[in-house]
């Protein structure tokens, strides 16, 4: 018995201890490596998903933005999508002034103008709509500016400059700006 | 013990009933991930088909109003005799409907109001409709079924809502619509687990409308809008549909809800 066990034991020499933990070791770091990924892409695809989220509420409000008569300065949705809350009253610009009213502007780096969300908030041309379809109820900030033309006492145009920024973001994310202009 | 270390013995039995109890309780846990995951997956289709039913619904309704109120009756000098001639305005109205007088939408209207909407228009996508006679396009919202119809029917002597009604001719264009279940229990349930669906802590309208004022649009029942709230000033209609997936979701035994805004603009200005 013993003779036949030296003997397999003499064959077959096996790993150490040692190099078994080494083993482990190098094994756990990439495992470990690799299972961070994990939390980082879910991170990001729900980054994605608020980001493309902000981008359809901006294009909801620009929308409606633009389809209000240029003579007018204020406006009201009785849905409180676009305008909130509901019947409220929202701004349209200030025809006496050049400059852009409502939320402040800034221009960044590439000279795109955005809406400056580190400011307070301008009532009138702010509110926070309140994604209905998010369980966990996610807030979003939106914000505009208006930058109207005259000639004279009537008004030729106005440029709309919208901002949505997703709230409460784990990382910090970009806001979204839409920049467009209704004419006569 | 001696036995074990010769060649060519096998395994105990205990040693095999061990490992197959192993084997099986990693198995249960396999499937029951499996079962988890086909359940998911069957209530995410519900929810993108919700989606899609309610966006194609969206669509026709946007779509039927951006050209409501052609041809307006103002291009006519003398009114003609056949009311298939012309539209009083982008919506038809109940009762009074006539050339002289109106209801108050949120007050005296039976249609327009949040859950019913006549659209006026000539159609000419509509064989029906022929190259000069305006339409009817009701929408309603049956509560019983949850089930929102819609009907076209030619535009005629008589009060709109009673012709559409006696017509037989609506047809179901989007099933599961959960803004006024008649059911309170089942209103009651679905508002508890979503409530910013329903702001105002009732049923939500799917129609909400705006109205020209001297002092710019404005929704037709605030108070400020106070009598100008009639069906030819409308000018924009609001329209929130929310839908639910046919099935209860089988995990959580809720109903999935999914809600969408939409907004008709007509394009046809008022004469």
């Amino acid at each position: 018995m013993k003779r036949g066990y030296q003997r397999i034991a003499g064959r077959q020499q096996g790993f150490t201890l040692v190099e078994m933990l080494i083993a482990t070791v190098v094994v756990m770091v990439g495992l470990v490596a690799v299972a961070q990924l994990v939390p980082t892409s879910v991170m990001m695809s729900s980054n994605n998903r608020n980001d493309g989220t902000a981008m359809v509420f901006a294009q909801q409000q620009m929308e409606a933005l633009r389809e209000q008569p240029l003579a007018n300065i204020t406006f009201a949705d009785p849905t409180g999508v676009t305008c909130f809350p509901a019947f409220s009253s929202c701004s349209l610009g200030d025809p006496t002034q050049t400059a852009p009213v409502g939320s402040p502007v800034v221009v960044n780096s590439s000279n795109q103008v955005m809406i400056d969300f580190s400011t307070s908030r301008v009532p009138g041309y702010s509110f926070t709509y309140i994604d209905p379809n998010d369980p966990s109820g996610s807030e979003y900030d939106v914000r505009w500016a208006v930058v109207t033309k005259t000639n004279g006492p009537v008004v030729t145009g106005k440029r709309f400059i919208v901002g949505v920024f997703r709230r409460g973001m784990k990382t910090p994310t970009l806001p979204i700006t839409l920049d467009s202009m209704v004419e006569k | 013990m001696a036995s074990r270390t010769n060649a060519g013995s096998g395994f105990t039995l205990l040693e095999l009933m061990v490992a197959m109890g192993i084997f099986l309780v990693i198995c249960a846990a396999m499937f029951e991930l499996l079962d988890m995951s086909q359940k998911k997956y069957s209530a995410e289709t519900q929810l993108t088909a919700a989606y899609q039913d309610a966006r194609l619904a969206m669509d026709q309704i946007t779509r039927d109003f951006n050209v409501s109120g052609y041809p307006p009756v103002g291009i006519y000098s003398v009114l003609p005799t056949r009311p298939w001639r012309y539209a009083l305005g982008p919506v038809a109205w109940s009762p009074n409907y006539s050339a002289t007088t109106d209801c108050q939408i949120g007050a005296s209207c039976t249609t327009p109001n949040d859950y019913d909407l006549i659209i006026e228009t000539r159609l000419s996508t509509d064989p029906l409709a022929g190259p000069v006679h305006v339409s009817w396009i009701w929408y309603h919202l049956d509560t019983t079924t949850n089930t929102l119809m819609r009907a076209v029917v030619r535009k005629n002597y008589g009060d709109p809502l009673d012709v559409l009604q006696s017509s037989g001719e609506a047809m179901p264009l989007l099933t599961h619509v959960m803004n006024n279940p008649a059911d309170p229990a089942q209103l009651a349930e679905i508002k508890a687990q979503n409530p910013n669906m329903y702001p105002s802590g009732g049923a939500q309208p799917i129609f909400q409308y705006t109205c020209d004022t001297p002092g710019g649009p404005l929704p037709c029942n605030s108070p400020l809008a106070s009598g100008y709230n009639l069906p030819r000033n409308i000018r924009d209609v609001n329209i929130t549909l929310i839908v639910a997936a046919p099935q209860r979701d089988t995990q959580t035994q809720t109903y999935k809800l999914v809600e969408l805004n939409g907004r008709g603009h007509r394009v046809n200005p008022e004469l």
